[in-house]
């Protein structure tokens, strides 16, 4: 059936055939013919979906199909999603040990993207701690891949953007939870340095760690000031009361939100003062329960909403710790040139990360921005992937839906490797989106 | 004692919503379906996440033996608390006009015939205890013979009247309760759309459902404001009704 679609930050709307088979024999009768395979539909860059194929979600398959609590391994459906593992895992204080920002993340999503939280510095990503996989692909039948076995179908399935055909289960590695509260303190920040600097002075003690910045006006005295917001696993169980029930409501679909955009030139710099000094004088210490933590998007999806139909561009960008200090500097001279307000500006620390493939790993800082999808934004961006390339910076090709396939060639040096695998084990190309058309995949 | 519930029909859709909730309230299961491959899942599904007993059968309703069903559970699960017929198999376009012999056979047997002799082997025993439930699930589409859904439209609307005769004779018994279902259109890869009305979740029929075990409720619909435009369509002249393309 014929539906509107649309990545998240709404940069790319099409009309695609979906279909969302509840019976695995359906499921296997739509991948037969290749397309695309669709998870949640939260791709930022429309890594699930596209306009000349069939789209096949896989919401139906989201069963939990083994677990070993002392082993400490779970074995789901691809359509699982991170809110229904968590709800289960929790109350036997056992967790993923890598987890991105929000619920309704399918685990076949997590493995497509070889996605990160925000304790890349101690888990690294999603892609170590898959123990095996199972998939499917029209010409190869059922393969069972995992680090031993099928190793190179395997890791061009980790963070492969769902070109390598249809996941049908996964089995993961757990790791014990410490406990179901987090202490929360925030550092206040005088300036995006500042801010690093603080970041990497608690990245041994601090269990998590994020810094928030206010880019919301450029010409502003106040530029670059923010909080860097740690948290440590706390010591006693203040309250055991169970999980509420996760009810993620984000939804990529343009007709969902506002006509016009909330979020704009004129509100960001209110709503990014208020939020600062909430977060720096009012809520300075807290203690959270852990989905707060773990999916801090969840609840504030109003957030993506506000943005209009016009929408967002996310970039993520990796910097070498060695170029930092140059790069924040430079970066704010480029913003202020291009007058651009950031919505959202946060940085967080990988560390010992492995450059395999697209996988966006490595080591370095990651800096994240949201601006407004408009030609000004373009024209910055541009600027901007000049800058990374020189300083020798990775940008996420998960989060950015315009970043041009010559920049992705430059910034990683596997590019063609993988597409010259990707094509040797699948010459017809069966499975594709509207990411690997744009990217020359 | 946590009852022991029989749903014919769990592998997708409804019947697998209603397992879930079932499950989350401590009901041994008994699923029954033809796909195998998703009753093996959604059991060890259950059995990890609820912690309960569930068995599963594959059976064709298209071809089986409902004595060897039967005895099949009488072993695996004993006593039957709730029976739950969910089964049913719909296909707007070719059940319209002439239809091909063996489809209509197809038909009428997944949806009347097989869920009659399911019941019918069970009645005895469902007639033995007030708090047992036997459950149905029939269709708006049964409310009015039209264009579309011939046959399958009649057979739900025979299984409604042969289920409000097992509610007389079980009540007559002082036997199980019965409740029969007419569903609106629900959100499943059944059907492909809902037209201009709003497809219900099953999981809340599910909920409503498994909320309602115990009431002698009888045949009610299911989401309530479908009552609605059933009496509408129900109540058109043939002058107008004739006229619409439904």
């Amino acid at each position: 059936m014929k539906q509107i679609l649309a990545s998240l930050d709404q940069n790319v709307v099409i009309e695609g055939d979906l279909f969302k088979p509840d019976r695995m024999r359906h499921l296997i009768e739509y991948a037969q013919k290749g397309g695309t395979i669709r998870g949640s539909g939260l791709s930022y860059v429309a890594a699930g979906l596209s306009h000349s194929g069939q789209n096949i979600s896989t919401e139906f398959f989201n069963r939990i199909v083994d677990f070993d609590e002392h082993k400490q391994y779970l074995k789901v459906e691809a359509g699982c999603t991170l809110g229904r593992i968590f709800e289960f895992l929790t109350p036997k204080n056992l967790q993923l040990p890598v987890q991105p920002g929000y619920p309704a993340i399918t685990i076949g999503g997590c493995v497509a993207g070889n996605v990160h939280g925000k304790n890349h510095n101690k888990d690294g990503v999603f892609g170590q701690h898959i123990l095996e996989l199972t998939l499917f692909h029209p010409s190869h039948g059922t393969i069972i891949c995992s680090p031993s076995r099928h190793s190179d179908i395997f890791d061009l399935t980790i963070g492969g953007f769902g070109l390598t055909g249809l996941i049908i289960d996964v089995t993961l590695k757990l790791k014990p939870l410490a406990n179901r509260e987090m202490h929360i303190s925030n550092m206040t920040a005088q300036s995006l340095f500042d801010g690093y600097e603080k970041i990497l002075s608690i990245k041994q003690t601090a269990d998590m760690a994020l810094g928030w910045f206010d880019l919301s006006n450029p010409q502003s005295k106040n530029l670059g000031k923010g909080f860097i917001m740690h948290g440590q696993y706390s010591f006693h169980n203040e309250n055991k009361s169970d999980n509420e029930k996760i009810l993620p409501s984000l939804n990529s679909s343009p007709s969902k939100r506002y006509k016009f955009s909330l979020i704009n030139s004129y509100t960001l710099p209110i709503i990014n003062f208020l939020y600062r000094h909430k977060n720096i004088y009012w809520t300075r210490k807290q203690t959270f329960n852990l989905e707060k933590m773990l999916f801090p998007a969840y609840g504030k999806e109003a957030y993506f909403l506000g943005f209009g139909k016009s929408g967002f561009i996310e970039q993520q960008n990796l910097i070498p710790f060695d170029q930092v200090e140059s790069y924040l500097k430079e970066f704010i001279i480029c913003l202020k040139k291009h007058n651009i307000p950031v919505a959202l500006t946060t940085m967080k620390l990988f560390d010992n990360g492995k450059e395999k493939f697209l996988s966006y790993d490595g080591s370095g800082l990651s800096f994240t921005i949201d601006i407004f999808n408009n030609l000004a934004s373009q024209d910055f961006l541009s600027d901007l992937d000049k800058l990374n390339c020189r300083v020798g910076a990775k940008t996420s090709i998960l989060k950015d839906s315009r970043l041009p396939t010559k920049i992705i060639q430059y910034q990683y040096k596997e590019y063609d490797t993988f597409k010259r695998e990707l094509l040797a084990f699948d010459p017809k190309r069966l499975f594709q989106s509207e990411l690997s058309l744009r990217i020359g995949l | 004692m946590k009852p022991h519930s029989i749903i014919i029909g769990a592998s997708a859709g409804l019947g697998r919503a209603l397992a879930e909730e079932l499950a989350a309230r401590g009901h041994s299961l008994f699923l029954i379906s033809s796909d195998i491959e998703d009753l093996q899942p959604l059991a060890q599904d259950l059995r990890i996440r609820f912690n309960i007993k569930v068995f599963i059968s594959s059976v064709d309703l298209k071809n089986f033996y409902v004595h060897e069903l039967y005895a099949d559970i009488c072993n695996q699960i004993g006593e039957v608390n709730n029976l739950f017929l969910i089964a049913g198999r719909s296909d707007p376009l070719k059940d319209s006009g002439f239809i091909d012999d063996h489809f209509l056979n197809h038909l009428i047997t997944t949806n009347f015939l097989s869920i009659c002799q399911i019941v019918n082997i069970f009645l005895p025993a469902l007639s033995m205890n007030q708090s047992y439930n036997l459950v149905g699930i029939g269709s708006v589409a049964g409310v009015r013979g039209r264009q579309k859904n011939m046959i399958y439209a009649a057979s739900k609307r025979g299984l409604e009247t042969y289920f409000e005769s097992c509610r007389h004779w079980l009540t007559r018994q002082n036997g199980a309760k019965v409740q029969f279902y007419r569903l609106g259109i629900m959100n499943t890869s059944m059907a492909q759309s809902g037209g201009p009305f709003p497809m219900a979740d099953p999981h809340v029929i599910a909920r409503t459902i498994a909320n309602n075990l115990g009431k002698d409720l009888g045949t009610t619909c299911l989401p309530s404001w479908w009552k609605l435009i059933m009496l509408i369509i129900q109540n058109l002249p043939w002058l107008i009704f004739k006229k619409l393309n439904i």
